[in-house]
């Protein structure tokens, strides 16, 4: 198992008041399988990615990726915003995980090897500025796969782009998926887009439990929304407006 | 030839209302509406300029050692201690009062104790220079360094880098807007702060070459020497300037900032 949930609680004081976010949460992603968390907002979705990263310690409980105790740098982390350094060429931000481990040179071919392979090339030496917010998303995602870790952890990556570029992005991620055989945990509120792209679909309920969902569904999957999909995206609906429901009462 | 072109876009008004207020100036001397040991014509400045440039070379090159020094000290001290002050929160809550409060004692009364300290040497002019050039730069650059965006952290965090590695590949760069505005500032306020210094005591420097002129009622002097210490000051924010541009060269032509 590349990334384990053990019995993992976390909350926060707010207020004086300790109010529970997440309530022991058990769940385990496969070496090389996508799975997707979703959730409405507030059901602490971003803050299980950020515990999965080490950048935060659960109240209770034990996170495990590749079999050890998390740390930060365990595990590639792409956020909601793509966060590239304003300052540096698009192959420079790609160099900057390689660069805190200090493995400059040994990644550099890589990165200029995937910069060829996306067709990004010619913008090697572009800021980010000057790119449009699809192409500053794949190179976040690449900057992502340079820390090269097993565990990839993306935050609702494609959340800020428009319907159309959203699209582009999930095919070109699922046809760069396949060739990598790393674990992805992603993070989104996406309901066509976890099931699109995932193995299996986590539901993140507020008062903190979990269900799980396979997708069963071969790939390469279509871009056009078959039946199939349709059906698993009304059965995630119904499960998270269920809950909705019985919380009003 | 294209930035000559855009620089009188952008100031040819400016240019304009100069030479319209020279032009008004010069009549109302010339024209005995003003006496000339009030306010000197701007011609009789230039030909003062001109007939003393020897003089006034030497006093100009002191008063710009003295402010090159000041602001130097100035720059090193200011960014070690916002570093210090960012780095070490008791640091911070112990000198931060400190700075603040020093900044609401006038230079000017405590000026005679440096003259008092380090006597006519250029030492007292650099310490009052480094007084005034200090504040600015170290509020710059912690304010700077404070402005920092956390998603970037925890970004640079999730990616194992240590305090070191996050402060210098994200938090200095993103300090530089900041505490470059501090330095165009102080680069100015050293001008000042030499020129205070030498008011107080010097036997050279522009400072006192103006006092000296007017103890002896020589306006144009006077002038002359205010003339050019105001064109020093723009020298030095101008290459302040400059070296900021050359800083944030990844900025040209991009339209959001």
């Amino acid at each position: 198992m590349s990334l384990i949930f053990k019995n993992v609680f976390y909350s926060f004081t707010q207020q004086r008041q300790i109010s529970p976010l997440l309530n022991d949460i058990n769940f385990a992603a496969a070496a090389g399988e996508f799975v997707s968390i979703i959730g409405k907002s507030g059901t602490g979705k971003s803050t299980l990615l950020k515990l999965a990263c080490g950048l935060d310690q659960p109240s209770k409980g034990e996170i495990l990726v590749q079999d050890k105790p998390v740390f930060p740098g365990a595990a590639g982390y792409m956020p909601q915003k793509d966060l590239l350094l304003p300052w540096r060429t698009v192959m420079e931000n790609l160099l900057l995980a390689p660069e805190i481990q200090q493995q400059k040179r040994q990644k550099a071919e890589e990165a200029k090897s995937w910069l060829k392979k996306v067709g990004l090339w010619d913008y090697r030496n572009a800021f980010p500025h000057e790119l449009s917010g699809g192409m500053r998303q794949r190179i976040a995602f690449l900057r992502t796969l340079l820390t090269g870790k097993e565990v990839l952890l993306l935050d609702e990556p494609f959340g800020a782009l428009d319907a159309m570029t959203k699209k582009e992005m999930h095919q070109w991620i699922s046809s760069l998926w396949k060739d990598l055989n790393k674990t992805i945990l992603l993070v989104t509120h996406d309901l066509h887009e976890a099931v699109f792209l995932s193995d299996r679909i986590i539901v993140l309920h507020p008062t903190g439990e979990t269900e799980e969902l396979e997708v069963k569904l071969p790939r390469p999957r279509s871009a056009v929304l078959t039946n199939e999909m349709a059906g698993l995206i009304n059965i995630l609906e119904s499960r998270i407006t269920n809950e909705q429901h019985e919380t009003i009462i | 030839m294209n930035s000559m072109k855009r620089l009188f876009k952008d100031y040819y008004l400016f240019l304009a209302a100069a030479a319209v207020l020279l032009v008004l100036w010069e009549w109302l001397v010339r024209t005995d509406r003003i006496p000339s040991f009030i306010l000197p014509p701007p011609s009789g400045i230039l030909v003062s300029l001109y007939e003393n440039r020897e003089v006034l070379l030497g006093h100009c090159w002191a008063t710009l050692k003295e402010t090159i020094l000041g602001f130097l000290i100035a720059a090193v001290a200011g960014v070690s201690l916002a570093v210090a002050m960012f780095f070490v929160k008791s640091v911070e809550k112990m000198v931060y009062p400190a700075v603040l409060i020093s900044q609401t004692i006038p230079i000017i009364a405590l000026s005679p104790i440096f003259v008092l300290w380090f006597g006519y040497s250029i030492w007292s002019k650099v310490a009052v220079t480094v007084l005034i050039a200090f504040f600015p730069i170290v509020v710059s650059t912690y304010d700077g360094l404070n402005r920092h965006d956390k998603d970037y952290v925890d970004l640079l965090r999730s990616m194992g880098a240590k305090r070191w590695q996050i402060f210098n590949k994200v938090q200095l760069p993103m300090a530089l807007p900041s505490f470059m505005s501090g330095i165009k500032l102080a680069a100015v306020f050293s001008v000042v702060g030499a020129t205070i210094g030498e008011w107080l005591g010097a036997s050279e420097g522009l400072g006192y070459y103006s006092r000296r002129m007017s103890g002896s009622l020589n306006a144009e002097g006077v002038f002359s020497a205010i003339f050019l210490l105001s064109l020093l000051g723009m020298c030095l924010f101008g290459a302040a300037a400059l070296a900021e541009k050359r800083m944030f060269k990844w900025k040209e032509n991009r339209k959001d900032v």
